[in-house]
């Protein structure tokens, strides 16, 4: 594994080229990544107002991991692709309260690639999730795929709307969402195995999370900045 | 060391079990036989005591103790364990993490990491898994042979002293199916746990030498005999073994 920078940031803006860092906390409320070339980027920690804009210019490769509680927390992406980019943006989170969580992709580029996944955990509260994809008119070659998934106590306490505006026929897009609760069967299968309901239910959320994560390091870590 | 007695069970206002019968005694091996939708799953899971099962009446001992006010987790943690027909993938769980939470919470992880690969790695290569078993999602995205060797794993690390084994051989290739057999035989020699086999193998049982051999049928046991019992039933099936044995083996 290579040495990771663990940044702790605080200035609105985040030049990001052919690297690859841990970001164990944004502070700002407004940051803009800008990113060139081969970036990697786990994220722990983010403010309870978090405006984050990525900018992915021609040819870059950007892989994102978030991994983050969410209490009381309205965190808004905004992504412009550009010429031949590649996004990978995975976000696990554990909400508490009541969140809000919007991620919004304006691709007015050709032959880019977006994949957003997101997995989100109740943990007493929740959320409301908006996936925005705006396709804009004349592109061409794109690809864009989104996946949302809840675990939740509730089923009222999460709401997904995934949007999508395409506004040309020269791109493959789909999104793909559900929210659900702990299989009875998963749950019943550990306890068998000695492990504590409490215990079971953990390893099944946590694992849950940590399933889309592509960085190993965040893998090891906690449960987001709990 | 596992008593049930008078057992009735319901699962959404039908009756799967009636008056239900069965005494294992440490070190014994029962096989259980029964026509599909006889009610075998049912009981292996109620020993366990999944709540989508209603216990009517009746009582369940291990070792003088009424396995019917426990929880899953506190009669795994006396030593029983299931090996469900179609052991289900936790996607996101591994193995190892699994192993280490349950020794762990038990008490029992007397293990440093490096001990416990161990003994993973030397118990992976006697049922002829790759090391990487260790550290995989369990049984996810595992062939049905698969599934059942992750689940001897679980066996071999958790050590249990009552284990109930259904359909283990389903989903099994000829080479698995021995491999499976000998694994369960080694692991009865050096623990002598009690076992109780739900199974429709002949080669399962030829292996395991029962002491007993059970027929459930009409929602409890109607027939108990040894090993010839098994064999009426490969050779005449479920309604003449019934029946009589004798008739049947003539
Ligand atoms: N969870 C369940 N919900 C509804 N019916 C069930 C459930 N489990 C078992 N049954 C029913 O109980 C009967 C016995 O099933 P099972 O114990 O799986 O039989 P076997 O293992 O002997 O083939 C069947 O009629 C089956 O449909
Ligand atoms: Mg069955």
């Amino acid at each position: 594994m290579k040495q990771m920078n663990k940044l702790i940031v605080e200035q609105k803006e985040l030049i990001l080229n052919n690297e690859d860092v841990i970001i164990d906390k944004i502070l700002s409320e407004e940051l803009v990544l800008q990113v060139y070339g081969n970036v990697s980027c786990g994220v722990l920690s983010i403010p309870s107002i978090s405006n984050i804009t990525i900018y992915l210019h021609d040819n870059a490769i950007f892989n994102i991991d978030l991994f983050v509680h969410l209490n009381e927390v309205k965190n808004q992406i905004n992504i412009y692709s550009e010429f031949q980019t590649k996004l990978n943006l995975n976000y696990a989170c554990t909400f508490k309260n009541s969140s809000y969580l919007t991620i919004k992709n304006h691709i007015k580029n050709n032959e880019t690639e977006t994949n957003i996944t997101v997995r989100a955990v109740e943990d007493n509260g929740k959320i409301e999730i908006q996936a925005e994809g705006i396709i804009y008119e004349d592109t061409y070659s794109n690809f864009y795929a989104e996946d949302i998934k809840a675990l939740v106590i509730n089923n009222n306490s999460v709401s997904i709307s995934p949007n999508l505006l395409v506004k040309t026929n020269a791109v493959l897009a789909n999104h793909n969402a559900t929210i659900s609760n702990i299989e009875k069967n998963d749950l019943f299968y550990l306890e068998s195995k000695g492990l504590s309901k409490e215990s079971a239910k953990k390893v099944i959320k946590t694992g849950f999370l940590k399933g889309i994560l592509k960085l190993e390091f965040l893998k090891l870590g906690g449960e987001g900045n709990e | 060391m596992l008593k049930i007695n008078n057992l009735t069970v319901k699962v959404l206002d039908k009756y799967i079990l009636k008056n239900f019968n069965l005494e294992i005694n440490e070190g014994e091996i029962h096989v259980l036989m029964g026509q599909n939708g006889a009610g075998k799953s049912t009981i292996s899971k109620v020993i366990m005591r999944d709540d989508t099962y209603e216990v009517i009446s009746g009582s369940i001992k291990y070792n003088d103790e009424n396995l019917i006010d426990m929880s899953t987790t506190d009669i795994a943690r006396k030593g029983i364990f299931l090996i469900t027909q179609n052991p289900p993938e936790i996607s996101g769980v591994t193995n190892a993490e699994m192993l280490r939470t349950s020794l762990t919470d038990m008490g029992k992880n007397d293990m440093n990491i490096l001990e416990f690969n161990r003994k993973m790695t030397k118990i992976c290569d006697k049922l002829n898994i790759s090391n990487s078993f260790i550290h995989r999602d369990i049984n996810y995205n595992m062939s049905g042979g698969e599934k059942k060797k992750n689940e001897l794993l679980h066996m071999w690390m958790l050590e249990p002293k009552c284990i109930i084994l259904d359909e283990i051989d389903s989903g099994l290739d000829v080479d698995s199916l021995k491999l499976v057999a000998n694994s369960i035989l080694d692991y009865y020699q050096e623990f002598k746990p009690s076992i109780l086999i739900i199974t429709h193998q002949k080669s399962l049982v030829d292996i395991l030498k029962p002491n007993y051999v059970h027929i459930l049928a009409d929602k409890k046991i109607v027939k108990t005999g040894d090993y010839n019992l098994a064999l009426s039933i490969f050779e005449n099936g479920f309604r003449s073994s019934i029946m009589s044995e004798s008739e049947a083996n003539e």
